[in-house]
């Protein structure tokens, strides 16, 4: 295994990345590409439906040379995620994916990831969680992991995969953060859907990346060192990592924006950092959703301002830290806020994206706020079901009674 | 019991500024030999990057493992024949050589009491005790 940071030079680009390129990929396969771009020197993964093509992918580029990499073919997703912890422990750079009942079976493990503070980068394909034998789309597995200390991102499509894959490994590994990604699109919506994705040369990515490469080095995991990661932290010990660990996810906010940033001036394009507002400025009433739906929300919002009403759409990209000062930020002043959610919120009644849009009333204000649940299990988030939402909001806003927490269809 | 001096981590935890580097990385700080000092000297500095790195020999080692034990094992050197199974067994290691270069020992730091080289003894010569017996000389 050749550790990044030993590298000497820069390894010479594989042919079939040598040049930029556009190409009809899936979702899926944007996300495999996105990780060959970035040179991981450990791909440790387990195939589950619908992230299986990801390490297909992947593995056939380790196959054919493409991917120079230590690709640990491994025999459950805890292994694997305790195998991507190691490498980065180690040094390396390391990639991981899953989806549903992987995630959840790789539960504790991702909490020693978090808690090592080691900048994985994995991909979650979101797919509901076992209990109710759903192999369909739906955010409840990432939901499930969400106080795990873990940084984690949502795509809208598969440009965006490709795009936010690479820069994970630009926040995970950034000194500053030194926390695992997880990034998370929608399984079957995007997993399998098949768009043109304008995919950067290796060189570019290299040269994206090369920052990393200046920050003070990583300890190492090394045979024959006498360090240690993880071993114990009683008492104050565990206070001061937890302390550190809530810091940088702060910090996560700011950086991001950086980051994103600096991907436009390197790519030509940016997500809006955290969130994306779209028609937000002199909305009077605001939609929030996230991942696959936005596209859906997006058209339906500008037949909808064709019609006279001010709607607008807030995109949320970040869901852990939650982007809480752009939120409140984007939706301060409004009459009567949505929040669609593809998950629910056990024991608060509503949607987990409603409940932490909620919990911003004191600097939001207090107005209407309505939570629908939508698109579980691959129930389609379709234009009528978006138009009615944005109805009730509407009669919201107008002071007209309204239902709290809607389900669709 | 314990003197919680945690002021100096408190403080040192209570910002939320980019971490300033990795030289001094564990271990400088760390209090040497094995004296059981206050809590905060345990753990004051143990965390001197972002993550739980430490130096096995400067930090972990300081921390007494073994001091809840409920039972500590009695080597009867009479019945030994020092086959060294005690020594192969333990499952944290904390077997070491008596003073007199025959027989085997405890480090009492670290030995959990869980009794695997009483039970893998073929002599039958460690006898597990109530740690309770020893109150009166209790190291901590």
């Amino acid at each position: 295994m050749t550790v990044a940071s030993e590298r000497p030079g820069v390894a010479p680009a594989p042919s079939v990345a040598a040049e930029k390129q556009t190409k009809v990929i899936t979702g899926n396969g944007a996300a495999a590409w996105a990780a060959m771009l970035c040179r991981p020197d450990v791909v440790a993964a387990y195939p589950i439906t619908p992230q299986s093509e990801v390490i297909e992918q992947l593995a056939k580029f380790h196959a054919d040379g493409v991917l120079d990499c230590e690709y640990v073919t491994v025999e459950g997703e805890n292994s694997a995620q305790n195998v991507v912890c190691a490498a980065t422990m180690a040094g390396g750079r390391a990639y991981t994916a899953t989806s549903s009942y992987g995630l959840v079976y790789m539960y504790d493990a991702m909490f020693n990831t978090a808690g090592y503070r080691a900048p994985v980068v994995m991909i979650n394909v979101n797919r509901e969680p076992p209990g109710i034998h759903a192999v369909c789309s739906g955010q409840q597995d990432m939901i499930s992991v969400r106080d795990t200390g873990w940084v984690q991102l949502i795509c809208e499509n598969c440009q965006e995969i490709l795009d936010t894959t690479i820069m994970a490994f630009r926040l995970a590994e950034d000194y500053d953060i030194q926390l695992p990604v997880m990034v998370n699109y929608d399984g079957y919506y995007l997993s399998f859907l098949a768009e043109s994705v304008e995919i950067p040369a290796i060189s570019e990515v290299d040269d994206y990346l090369e920052v990393l490469k200046s920050q003070p080095p990583r300890p190492q995991l090394l045979p024959g060192s006498n360090l240690g990661c993880g071993s114990h932290g009683i008492g104050m010990g565990y206070v001061e990592l937890r302390k550190k660990h809530m810091a940088a996810m702060e910090r996560v906010k700011t950086k991001l924006e950086e980051i994103d940033g600096g991907f436009e001036a390197a790519f030509g394009r940016s997500y809006g950092g955290q969130i994306e507002e779209y028609r937000t400025e002199d909305a009077d009433i605001v939609l929030v959703t996230s991942g696959s739906a936005v596209g859906t929300a997006r058209e339906v919002i500008d037949a909808k301002r064709d019609e006279g009403i001010k709607v607008g759409l807030v995109k949320l990209r970040l869901y852990r830290p939650w982007p809480r000062e752009r939120l409140s930020a984007a939706l301060k002043g409004k009459k009567a806020i949505g929040v669609l959610d593809r998950s629910i919120c056990f024991g608060w009644d509503c949607g987990p994206f409603y409940m932490e849009t909620r919990a911003l009333t004191p600097e939001i204000g207090i107005v209407p706020m309505l939570s629908f649940i939508d698109g579980l299990a691959n129930m389609d988030i379709t234009k009528e079901h978006i138009a009615g939402m944005i109805d009730d909001i509407q009669a919201a806003s107008e002071g007209r009674p309204y239902q709290q927490v809607t389900w669709l269809p | 019991m314990v003197e919680r001096d945690s002021q100096a981590p408190r403080a040192a935890a209570s910002t939320n500024e980019a971490p300033k580097g990795h030289a001094a990385m564990g271990g400088g700080q760390a209090p040497a030999g094995h004296a059981p000092d206050s809590r905060a000297a345990q753990t004051e500095g143990i965390f001197q990057t972002e993550a739980c790195w430490s130096i096995s020999s400067g930090d972990l080692l300081c921390l007494h493992t073994g001091d809840w034990r409920t039972e500590r094992p009695i080597f009867v050197k009479e019945k030994c024949n020092a086959c060294g199974f005690c020594y192969i067994y333990c499952p944290i290691q904390c077997i070491v050589d008596d003073e007199d270069g025959i027989h085997y020992a405890v480090d009492m730091d670290y030995c959990k009491g869980c009794g695997v080289c009483a039970k893998e003894c073929p002599k039958d010569a460690i006898v597990m005790t109530a740690e309770g017996d020893y109150a009166d000389d209790c190291r901590i």
